[in-house]
């Protein structure tokens, strides 16, 4: 139900809720909304910055998700990332469209709140993600910074290049680098 | 070995999301039509997915998930954001949430965790003032008003969703097919007024014009009742004051609520006198109008300060469609 808490479910289990939904399990979606809601809210507001826009692009993101739920691979991504690779995708469409017109503003902005620092845990860490933040770490320490700033919050080569006060031309650069050096670090 | 540095890169970039909008819609397109450049785009979206455990969870409102049974159940279209929506009349933004700083730095790899700090972001709206000062200190009033002016959003589009099958039960709807707009009011008036009950009417006027639509707000008979009526050729709406009693320092709004859209859209004040012309329509297209749920509200004087219904939402009422507009002949 809507108000149902959060369960803590393995990625087994989400693969096993997907294949419910896609056959029309209901029930199977409300959990797996349960389980994933958070998540992706926060995901999504990250990059949106405004409930109203974040509330639309959820409903947008999980619609998506119910009705291509027979289209996940668990062989070709995790529960996970197929779900968070919808919602981004979709909230960096909404922030590219209407952010065209007000992209002077953000930069400056991003810089005035601070976060909470929240240390995560070793045990959440899956091997994958040991393996992409070591990858991260051997990338210089600013190209490091501009690669996780547009993941996170989504921004623009030419939010960027505000930001780090260097040409547009330059930040494409640094991510052409950074982005093929990760991929070769990676290996796969 | 990567094949293809450039296309490799292309995905990646559109995965990391610093593509802009027309690089977007070149890069859907080539997803959607070479299979091997989906596969690089999936698996950029598995490899940088892995971000996603840093990301401070957020717990979003209870009624998203109405919402998309909802959605679902209607088989409501995901839209295709970068292509369609029309501009906004007036841009709404009932909530802004706080800027997140940057992503705390990660180490490297030898001396990184447990101390990796995880970008989070204050789930609680700013005030809404524009002059943002650099450092911005947290006023809880203000914050509270726009909780209150989010939650007044959300409950505008429960209104929508809603209204498909509760409009009936609350005003009089009236469908007028080839009426002009001028003679439309005088014989439906005493029936609008004095029935309490759905009204349905067909109306049918020798002309050649396509048809044109009416509907009645009117929640009973002593309460305020205004005509709408459409002219989907022109994309013009006529309101027909039929009886509203002025209320000092107030003004009747009118309100274009549909579900293609994040919040209710204005079309703008209902004039003191009797009829008033609207362009508004142009903007949207004939089936966001036939779809919409037109709403009025009670606002201050010269309207919304938000540009999102403030006051009390006194009516609203739907389009329906009795006679196929291809009707070409009058009956007998």
């Amino acid at each position: 139900m809507a108000g149902a808490q959060s369960e803590v479910l393995t990625p087994a289990d989400l693969v096993e809720l997907i294949a419910a939904v896609a056959k029309g399990d209901e029930a199977a979606f409300d959990r797996l909304y349960a389980a994933t809601r958070a998540k992706l809210y926060g995901v999504v507001l990250r990059i949106l910055r405004r409930t109203d826009l974040a509330d639309e692009v959820m409903q947008d993101a999980y619609l998506r998700i119910w009705r291509s739920a027979g289209e996940f691979d668990p062989s070709r991504a995790t529960p996970i990332t197929w779900m968070v690779a919808i919602a981004r995708n979709r909230a960096l469409d909404v922030v590219r469209k209407k952010g065209e017109a007000s992209l002077e503003e953000e930069p400056q902005a991003a810089e005035t709140a601070s976060d909470e620092p929240t240390p995560l845990a070793r045990h959440e860490m899956t091997d994958q993600l040991r393996r992409l933040l070591a990858c991260l770490g051997d990338l210089e320490e600013e190209r490091r910074r501009l690669v996780l700033l547009a993941y996170y919050s989504g921004w623009s080569r030419e939010q960027l290049a505000e930001k780090f006060e260097t040409p547009v031309n330059t930040v494409k650069t640094w991510l052409r680098r950074s982005l093929l050096q990760i991929r070769e670090c990676l290996g796969s | 070995m990567i094949e293809n540095p450039d296309k490799e890169v292309l995905a990646a970039e559109y995965v990391l999301g610093t593509l802009g909008l027309a690089e977007r819609v070149q890069v859907q397109q080539m997803i959607a039509s070479d299979s091997t450049f989906a596969a690089l785009v999936r698996d950029w979206e598995r490899r940088l997915g892995e971000l996603n455990v840093l990301v401070t969870p957020v717990e979003p409102p209870p009624s998203i998930l109405e919402w998309i049974k909802a959605r679902h159940a209607s088989g409501d279209p995901i839209r295709d954001v970068l292509v369609e929506e029309p501009p906004p009349a007036a841009e709404p933004a009932p909530t802004i949430v706080p800027p997140a700083a940057e992503p705390a730095t990660i180490a490297p790899a030898a001396a990184m965790p447990p101390a990796i700090e995880s970008p989070s972001i204050e789930p609680a709206p700013a005030p809404r003032p524009q002059p943002l000062p650099p450092s911005v200190e947290r006023d809880t009033a203000s914050s509270a008003q726009v909780i209150e002016l989010s939650r007044r959003a959300r409950r505008w589009r429960g209104t929508a969703l809603a209204i498909a099958a509760l409009a009936a039960a609350f005003v009089g709807i009236v469908v007028v097919r080839e009426v002009k707009p001028e003679l439309m009011p005088d014989p439906l008036k005493p029936r609008v007024v004095e029935r309490q009950v759905e009204v349905v009417k067909t109306v049918e006027v020798p002309s050649p014009r396509p048809a044109q639509y009416v509907a009645v707000l009117q929640r009973d008979a002593t309460s305020p009742a205004f005509l709408l009526t459409f002219d989907l050729d022109k994309r013009t709406l006529t309101v027909r004051t039929v009886r509203a009693e002025r209320q000092p320092g107030k003004a009747y709004e009118l309100w274009l609520v549909s579900d293609r859209f994040r919040s209710p859209r204005s079309l703008g004040l209902i004039g003191n006198e009797e009829f008033t012309q609207r362009p508004q329509l142009a903007n949207y297209d004939a089936v966001t109008i036939n779809g919409a749920t037109y709403a009025v509200s009670l606002e201050p004087e010269g309207g919304s300060p938000t540009g999102a219904p403030t006051g009390p939402v006194l009516f609203t009422g739907k389009l329906l469609q009795v006679t196929p507009p291809t009707f070409a002949a009058p009956s007998p």
